[in-house]
């Protein structure tokens, strides 16, 4: 699959770009929405949390900032790839090219957009009035992938179940609100009672964030558990997305 | 050895009759046999061979329904059939739906770029062809803006152009000369003619019998999924022809 996938390099680059081009085609601010979005969501939970809640966190904007950021990157990212494949029967039905490829450009799509949005906070988070970054920002390279492959195995697995059961893509919208609230992203992981900070140590959302949160705002590797946790989960991910994925794709066809 | 061959291929569909298999109707469908689940098999193919030679121009006819474009889809590998066996040796270049798969909102030329990576192509390829193709397309000037703006005759010429340019080994033709204007039409056959002379394999889906003896080395007449004749065009239609071949709705994808 890799190899088809290198070869095809061309049409997920295409892809992407296609993705990019019409959504940014006709709008004012274009690729500046990629920012303000990240940006409002920024502001309003910052007045609802840090004022109103009062949540015990300095730097509590970039508190919230390291995790939402990715946080956004995987949910968009999921809930994109439920269409990936049953919005694409046009595609899939001119031409025989390896079927990842529509997911994966689907998460790489999204991903983009999260790279944009780290290069244009994080130097914020370093210079202006931050916490300030430390070394382990460097972890966030390795994190990165990790969380990019981790998506990539739930998208693999959501567009292919979705071909067969359109209730995935609802189930999924559904399911990314809940599990947004059940992982600490807008609150810290202290503030959850023991028990359920212990159920949280099985949650792969919360390893991610907690591991965001520790390189780039707490300056701290994360604990073996959290980085335990994330590989994990990343392999888990894989390995179930590309057997059900490719179980399924060669009658992708006949369902979209 | 041909550059493709088909052993024993069945392709089966299976057919859903209730539109919709929702929550209430599968739980109405406890209670009364009506809202049962009813589907039916359609066997699109049954136990077909096809062998294609290099170069060579393969003809299919048949009545509507009798299995060609599946025949097609399955050559093209966009179908998996449900047994028997596919051996290619080379690449294909499926021209199946002309214009269909092109996006509206993208140009014309960001449509060539992702057609072309869809069958492997990388840019440079593309490079390398693209002027050739929107000369054959004659889009230029038109190349800058979407294909929504386009005609459905420029969409189709386009799709023509970037299919005959892939440099495939094996070009699959789907009734695409039931459409488009003369001009167009005898440009394509010849375009065709430039491909077969180069060496490469084709094969055409058609209903005019005519192009199909002028055309092609060789014919198949397939039935209700069946080849029930091959060989000799002019002899294939005739028998066609001569006839009255039983007609039955199937489906294909």
């Amino acid at each position: 699959m890799i190899r088809d996938l290198v070869r095809h390099r061309e049409l997920i680059r295409n892809l992407v770009l296609k993705d990019l081009t019409l959504k940014y085609r006709g709008s004012i601010l274009g690729v500046a929405w990629s920012l303000a979005h990240p940006a409002l969501l920024l502001a309003v939970y910052t007045l609802a949390f840090r004022h109103v809640m009062k949540i015990p966190v300095p730097h509590y904007p970039y508190f919230l900032l390291v995790a939402l950021l990715p946080w956004n990157f995987f949910a968009t990212a999921v809930s994109a790839a439920t269409g990936a494949i049953v919005f694409n029967g046009s595609l899939l039905r001119k031409a025989a090219f390896p079927r990842e490829a529509l997911p994966v450009a689907s998460v790489l799509f999204v991903f983009a957009q999260l790279l944009l949005g780290l290069a244009v906070f994080l130097p914020a988070m370093a210079l202006a009035s931050g916490p300030g970054l430390t070394w382990t920002a460097l972890l966030l390279l390795p994190l990165l992938l990790l969380h990019v492959l981790f998506t990539t195995g739930l998208a693999l697995l959501l567009a292919a179940l979705t071909t067969a059961w359109r209730d995935i893509a609802h189930l999924t919208e559904v399911g990314l609100v809940l599990v947004f609230w059940l992982t600490p992203i807008v609150y810290p992981v202290e503030m959850v009672p023991g028990f359920w900070r212990s159920a949280l140590a099985l949650s792969p959302p919360a390893a991610f964030a907690a591991a965001y949160q520790d390189v780039l705002f707490w300056g701290r590797v994360p604990a073996w558990t959290t980085a335990a946790a994330t590989l994990t989960s990343t392999v888990a991910a894989m390995a179930l997305g590309l057997v059900v994925f490719k179980t399924m794709s060669p009658t992708f066809v006949e369902r979209v | 050895m041909g550059v493709l061959e088909l052993a024993g291929i069945s392709k089966r569909f299976v057919i859903r009759e209730n539109p919709t298999l929702d929550f209430k109707v599968r739980v109405l469908a406890l209670f009364h046999p009506r809202h049962r689940e009813r589907r039916h098999e359609v066997w699109a193919l049954r136990d077909v061979d096809v062998h294609l030679g290099r170069g060579e121009s393969l003809g299919l006819v048949g009545p509507n329904g009798s299995g060609k474009s599946t025949l097609l889809r399955i050559m093209a590998g966009i179908l998996q059939p449900t047994s028997g066996r596919v051996s290619l040796a080379g690449t294909v270049a499926p021209m199946l739906e002309l214009g269909v798969g092109f996006h509206p909102e993208l140009t014309g030329r960001e449509n060539v770029y992702l057609s072309t990576s869809l069958f492997g192509l990388g840019r440079r390829q593309t490079d390398a062809l693209y002027d050739r193709i929107v000369a054959f397309a004659e889009l230029e000037g038109f190349m800058d803006s979407p294909v929504k703006t386009f005609s459905t005759g420029m969409a189709m010429r386009l799709g023509f152009a970037v299919a005959t340019h892939l440099e495939a080994d094996i070009l699959l033709v789907d009734e695409v000369l039931a459409v488009g204007d003369r001009a167009f039409q005898q440009k394509c056959l010849t375009r065709m003619s430039e491909v077969r002379a180069s060496g490469r394999s084709i094969v055409v889906v058609a209903h005019d019998l005519d192009l199909v003896q002028r055309f092609c080395d060789r014919a198949c007449l397939l039935v209700q999924g069946r080849i029930v004749a091959e060989g000799d065009p002019a002899e294939v239609v005739a028998r066609y022809c001569l006839e009255g071949v039983p007609m039955e709705p199937a489906h294909a994808i």
